[in-house]
């Protein structure tokens, strides 16, 4: 690429860098039109992404605060090298701390554009900026922006339209007021390199600052009192048990009884299961109709199961997460958590990743990459697989539970809670490794924004659907055939000491754990029709709940931790799953009677 | 006097930080020794928040406790 005498390749892609939590995958989505996670957090974009405007690369990177101290801002530092255009996205009520990134970005010798994002907060806040003199001061052009209200791209998109078209006419870090290597003391440009070089960098900083800020307004707003009610323990932690009981309250009453019970009950279960049994019926008989509409049929337990049933819950959970994640609560709940976490092996940014497990176990092992130690990701990757129940699970569990009342709820919710802390505490121990520490930065709180919680609910819920259908279909496909061809029934009669003599279950709930294999929420599905005590309902939900990560979660793990982390995963979480559920099993029996 | 002895609402200068990684981490956020914050909350053994400006930092125990720091303001 570099011998392109024309720089042809690097001129043509463009890479979007900046602190995180800028606004840079907001930014993104503008420019390319491609769906890209938004969230208020810093730490949402992990892995670099590639978009087209017109016949340009753009290129979304994970939040740096600058290009040489790690691994990931090495990643980033590379994509840097590689583009032929920078945009330095900046929150603009922070300034002092996008400097820094900017002033590293103008060394490289890129062509670099300054956005100055967030500009509706700089004017909302009383905030003033002298932004042609930061222009000049920093010798490239900047540029104001409210990315998600699409303000500024226009002129943004048309100055590197035209810098493209005639690359050589200015050649924009060429007419800064200061010299750079003056700036540095130094013409070592390829990292942050010495004691001095540091300070005279942040010199200049203050310098600049000093020269743009004109008017810096003292912040105490509403948001500041609500972010101290979340963080102070004896408000925030009776705030965040609120939060939870909300959303499960909403989704456990509303959704999974009200709506589902219309969905699937009347929608698919009185209109169209009935239909596709008349017109297969009249086509096919025997083992064959078994297969397509009976009990397990594939074009009836499946389609009702995941669309009436599945979508509207999960969609539900899907739309309550993405608002949490609008808000910026969640890094205050992280801070609030840390202690917690702490005791067991990681700090209070892992609070994210199990928060969004309770989304989708597979994006959260994703999300683990934000925190630091390979021990930490180790530990939250485990218990994601283990004790962290996914919006379809929870889905299914909260209609099996629904009607046993508040108690059992409480149960199933506690019970998972200890083997979560004991789990946790035990990794703690067993596993080696270094601590982190633990520094995050906390974001504005902010409304959420609807179109980005739509989005993403839909986004995520499609992503959903499409895994889950094929999966739900083969796994349906499967079991019938087990049943039809009797092989269920000697699975049944060789499970029956460990379902029926350790976990107290009914015989059939051998079925119902076979059908975890394919998916834990596909197993406790495999429940629905079994006449269960409330006892057997909750020893079934805690082995399915912790029963074996689905297939796409394996296939990430392997991903991340290799083989033998899958199998030791494997073998972790189905040993824990029947442990927990003949304990859990013989001290309910004993406490509340057979 | 470390970071985690400074009570909630009140402001601290930054006299040193100990530990290489986080003053690293700082410095970039615009963190400095001679920086003057704001501890914003302190949880008992748990994290120090800590504002500058319009930057809000969340601080875990360990980090803070090697952040040394001197009071400022509305002392006596
Ligand atoms: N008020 C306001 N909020 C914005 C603006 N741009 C982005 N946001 C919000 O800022 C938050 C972060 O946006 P992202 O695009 O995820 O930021 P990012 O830079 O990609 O973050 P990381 O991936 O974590 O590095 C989201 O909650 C956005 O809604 C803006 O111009 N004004
Ligand atoms: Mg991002």
């Amino acid at each position: 690429m570099r011998d392109n005498p024309h720089g042809l390749e690097e001129i043509k892609s463009i890479v979007l860098v900046g602190n995180p939590n800028t606004g840079k995958s907001v930014l993104f989505g503008e420019l390319t039109r491609q769906f890209a996670e938004v969230s208020n957090y810093p730490g949402t974009t992990l892995l670099l992404s590639e978009g087209w405007m017109a016949d340009f690369v753009v290129i979304d990177t994970p939040g740096v605060y600058g290009l040489y101290s790690s691994k990931e801002e090495e990643v980033v530092r590379q994509a840097v090298e590689a583009s032929g255009i920078v945009i330095n996205v900046m929150d603009a009520t922070n300034l002092e701390r996008g400097l820094w990134l900017a002033l590293e970005l103008l060394e490289t010798g890129k062509t670099v554009f300054n956005v100055l994002n967030m500009w509706d907060e700089v004017e909302t806040t009383g905030l003033v900026i002298d932004v042609e003199r930061l222009g000049s001061l920093l010798g490239t052009p900047v540029f104001t922006t409210v990315a998600v209200k699409g303000v500024g791209i226009k002129e943004l998109v048309g100055a590197i339209t035209s810098h493209m078209e005639a690359p050589a006419e200015r050649s924009l870090s060429q007419t800064a007021d200061f010299s750079l290597d003056d700036a540095l003391g130094t013409s070592e440009l390829s990292s942050s390199g010495t004691a001095e070089a540091t300070l005279s960098r942040r010199q200049r900083i203050e310098d600049i600052l000093e020269g743009v800020l004109v008017r810096v307004p003292e912040r105490r707003g509403l948001a500041d009192v609500l972010s101290e009610i979340m963080i102070r323990p004896l408000t925030g932690v009776p705030l965040a048990l609120a939060i939870l009981g909300g959303v499960f309250y909403l989704i456990g009453a509303f959704v999974a009884q009200d709506l589902v019970a219309f969905t699937e009950g009347v929608i698919f279960q009185q209109i169209y299961e009935p239909a596709v049994r008349l017109i297969v019926g009249s086509v096919l008989s025997g083992p064959l109709y078994e297969i397509i509409a009976g009990e397990f049929g594939v074009l009836t337990m499946t389609v009702t199961y995941v669309l009436g049933l599945l979508l509207p819950l999960v969609f539900a959970f899907y739309v309550l997460m993405a608002l949490l994640e609008d808000t910026g609560y969640l890094p205050r709940l992280a801070t609030l958590a840390d202690r917690t976490f702490t005791a067991m092996g990681m700090n209070g940014k892992a609070v994210i990743p199990i928060v969004l497990g309770f989304g989708c176990v597979t994006m959260a092992t994703i999300t683990t990459r934000m925190l630091d130690k390979r021990r930490e990701r180790t530990i939250a990757i485990a218990l994601l697989a283990l004790a962290v129940p996914c919006s379809a699970q929870m889905a299914v569990i909260l209609v099996l539970l629904a009607g046993l009342g508040f108690i059992y709820w409480a149960l199933y919710g506690g019970i998972l809670l200890g083997v979560f802390l004991l789990i946790g505490g035990v990794l703690s121990r067993i596993i080696p490794g270094e601590r982190s520490a633990f520094m995050y930065e906390l974001p504005k709180l902010r409304l959420p924004q609807w179109r980005n919680v739509l989005r993403k609910a839909r986004f995520r819920t499609r992503i959903f659907i499409t895994n889950v259908f094929p999966l739900f279909f083969l796994g349906a496909l499967f079991i019938s055939v087990l049943l039809v061809t009797g092989a269920l029934g000697a699975a049944q009669q060789a499970l029956h000491p460990l379902v029926t003599g350790w976990l107290g279950l009914p015989p059939e709930g051998a079925t119902a754990l076979i059908m975890g294999f394919v998916r834990r929420d596909f197993g406790a599905a495999g429940f629905f029709h079994m006449a269960l005590t409330p006892i057997q309902a909750v020893v079934g939900m805690i082995v399915i709940t912790l029963f074996i990560p689905c297939i796409a979660s394996v296939m990430v793990i392997h991903k991340e931790m290799g083989l033998k982390g899958v199998l030791g995963i494997l073998g972790f979480t189905l040993g824990t799953a029947f442990l927990t559920g003949g304990i859990i099993y013989r001290v309910l029996t004993f406490f509340l009677g057979g | 006097m470390n970071l985690t002895e400074v009570p909630s609402g009140r402001k601290a200068r930054i006299e040193s930080i100990l530990d290489p990684v986080t003053r690293d981490y700082l410095l970039r956020l615009g963190i400095v020794e001679g920086s003057t914050v704001e501890c914003v909350q302190r949880m008992a053994r748990g994290p120090v928040v800590v504002r500058k400006s319009s930057l809000e930092l969340s601080l875990g125990r360990r980090v803070a406790e090697r952040i040394l720091v001197s009071s400022v303001g509305d002392d006596p």
